[in-house]
């Protein structure tokens, strides 16, 4: 007999998140019709439509209902992970534990900001489609809470695929944005950068597909512990080969990370602040769950090839940032640079397993990059939504003496840079120093080398981005206008960086019993 | 009747798979390149049910069946995309689309 309802309740915040979003479409569907002007009867033709669609009615104002709507409904999803019970689904495919529950919090996290920070850009861009944008973002949200916790190959692909699709959609909404002289080039931008998303992102996926196609041919099962009794064979090192290079695609390590720094230039700020991190941790957590808790045992087959794409993935993305004048390229190379030190917390579990701590430093790492990187994006889209100079949106010349206008942004923006470049005390110092001791510990040693060797580079071009807002010469000296939402979006992800730089021990056992709990 | 033996049918998986690659990588027409990638994800559902009818398993079935919908799914945001590229570019190329410098 099977328990209906307490698989309900281990499901609690995907199944949640998922009627959260059908909610919302169907709330976006129904307030417009009570404040739709009378007298228009009749069925409306095509052109009638899109007139419509052209001039908002005058007099309503749906404001940021929506908004406001699916930021309670992801609160509410966060106080359900701390009553929704630990468990096994009947059948063993998803497992609530320790680990599943700290990612699910991480991830909602990530969805609260990324919608605090698009309500300015919402009502400028696109109010009209306001609706479908949030209830996009939760459904993405599903697929990533549903990763967290997935010991089945089949839920992994159906909940990989859920993660991504929403966000080729997500990249492209800004198709209709002009700038202030009524040029489309934004618009036409964002529609090349899901365009280009869209591709890689299909491409990927059918390689990974593949190769998960034949991982199960080998075993005869889909669930991923059973990966572990394969033979080793010329078959499982091509399987492996495929599952490896599909997910190097979609979170972007080298060779395979051409196209982010495009799709992050095009596609409309706050969503780049969302998929520049939550969709990585959840894509490298998958991968992790294959690598680790399938095919562990054939470490040979891997382990080589991943090592010579994490010290590529860290060499080019610190060295291609180098030469960046435009702050989102700029990032995005970062953040290459970034995955590519994750990768180091799963050698140091592949290797240490229970004994070392290479997995929680790389769920401590997650956490970091979240905080920072969230923020730095939210900062830039503060400065497109003051209004900066259409020839200079986005570029590093925008942030130009910002001490001088905003001290206050001017000091977030800086926190969240130290963090990124691993300065103490900023968390992301704290985050390197972990991932390094676990592999130093595991035997990496000269990986190590590297990657701190390399993270000197970063130093250059975040410094750079520093020393423009403090030292350059601002072309307005009026402080920078932002909307409260953002606003509080940013400080708290600068006070979450500086303060769990001050005090990372707070999350520290939080990351050891997630770990632990995984690993057994 | 013979049974159609499993190393033929993953041959020509393996085939379609590769035919479909080199499609994505070579053709330049957006709406060529999605077909490519419907190549090889029928080439994943040939693999799975041809192991699992070989071998009387029940999970490879399934697992086909949801490569379907999600086929789907991706094929329509697909199109839909190449829709919006079309009306602002008037293309289907991907060369044409080079706002996005390095």
């Amino acid at each position: 007999m099977i328990d209906w309802m307490g698989s309900l309740q281990i499901l609690a915040v995907p199944l949640l998140l998922t009627v959260s979003m059908l909610v919302l479409v169907f709330a976006d569907l129904l307030l417009p019709a009570a404040a739709q002007p009378k007298g228009n009867q009749g069925p409306l033709s095509f052109r009638d439509l899109r007139k419509a669609q052209a001039e908002p009615v005058p007099g309503v104002q749906r404001a940021d209902i929506l908004g406001w709507i699916a930021l309670v409904q992801l609160a509410l999803c966060l106080a359900a992970s701390f009553v929704a019970p630990q468990g096994v689904l009947p059948g063993g495919s998803y497992v609530h534990d320790a680990m599943a529950v700290l990612m699910e919090r991480v991830l909602l996290v990530a969805g609260i900001l990324a919608i605090l920070g698009a309500f300015g850009h919402v009502r400028q861009s696109f109010a009209r489609r306001q609706g479908e944008f949030y209830a996009l973002l939760q459904c993405s949200l599903v697929g990533m809470t549903l990763l967290a916790g997935t010991r089945d190959l089949l839920l992994l692909v159906v909940a990989f695929e859920l993660m991504g699709i929403p966000l080729y959609v997500l990249a492209t909404f800004a198709k209709t944005d002009k700038n202030a002289a009524g040029d489309a080039t934004p618009g036409r931008k964002s529609a090349e950068a899901g365009m280009k998303f869209y591709l890689v992102g299909a491409l990927s996926s059918a390689i990974t597909l593949y190769g998960v196609s034949l991982l199960y041919g080998l075993s005869g099962s889909t669930h991923i512990a059973d990966l572990a009794r394969i033979p080793s064979s010329p078959l499982l090192q091509v399987a492996s080969a495929l599952v490896v290079a599909g997910f190097g695609f979609k979170l972007g390590l080298a060779p395979f990370q051409f196209w982010i720094p495009d799709t992050y230039e095009g596609a409309p700020t706050p969503v780049v602040s969302f998929f520049s991190v939550a969709p990585k941790i959840a894509g490298l957590l998958a991968l992790t769950q294959i690598l680790l808790g399938g095919l562990l045992g054939h470490l040979q087959l891997w382990l080589p090839g991943l090592v010579g794409m994490s010290v590529v993935t860290m060499t080019a993305g610190n060295l291609l940032a180098l030469p960046q004048l435009h702050l989102k390229r700029l990032l995005a190379n970062s953040g290459v640079a970034q995955m590519g030190t994750m990768l180091i917390g799963v050698f140091a579990a592949a290797t240490l397993g229970a004994k070392g701590h290479g997995l929680s430093a790389l769920l401590f790492y997650f956490i970091a990059y979240l905080a920072a990187n969230t923020g730095l994006f939210l900062v830039i889209e503060t400065l497109a939504h003051d209004g900066s100079e259409p020839s200079e949106r986005d570029l590093i010349a925008s942030l130009s003496g910002l001490n001088r206008r905003s001290p206050g942004l001017a000091l977030a923006a800086l926190v969240c840079l130290l963090s990124l470049a691993g300065i103490p005390f900023a968390v992301g110092f704290w985050a390197k120093l972990y991932v390094f001791l676990a592999a130093w510990e595991a035997g990496y040693a000269w990986l190590v080398l590297v990657a701190v060797g390399v993270s000197v580079i970063g130093l250059f071009y975040y410094l750079r981005v520093a020393r423009s807002m403090y030292l350059g010469e601002p072309r307005v000296t009026t402080p920078v206008r932002s909307p409260l939402t953002l606003s509080v979006a940013v400080t708290a992800c600068a006070l979450a960086t500086a303060g769990l730089g001050l005090y990372p021990s707070v999350i520290v056992e939080a990351t050891r019993t997630a770990a632990a709990a995984w690993l057994h | 009747m013979t049974a159609i033996p499993l190393g033929h049918i993953l041959t020509l998986a393996a085939l379609l798979f590769s035919l479909g690659l080199v499609g994505v990588l070579t053709r330049r027409n957006v709406l060529i390149m999605l077909m490519s990638v419907e190549v090889m994800l029928n080439a994943v559902n040939l693999t799975l049910v041809g192991f699992s009818r070989y071998n009387a398993w029940t999970e490879g079935h399934v697992l086909a069946f949801f490569i379907i919908a999600v086929a789907a799914a991706e094929a329509a945001v697909g199109l839909a995309l190449v829709l919006s590229v079309f009306r602002l570019k008037q293309t289907t190329y991907i060369d044409d689309l080079r706002l996005l410098k390095r």
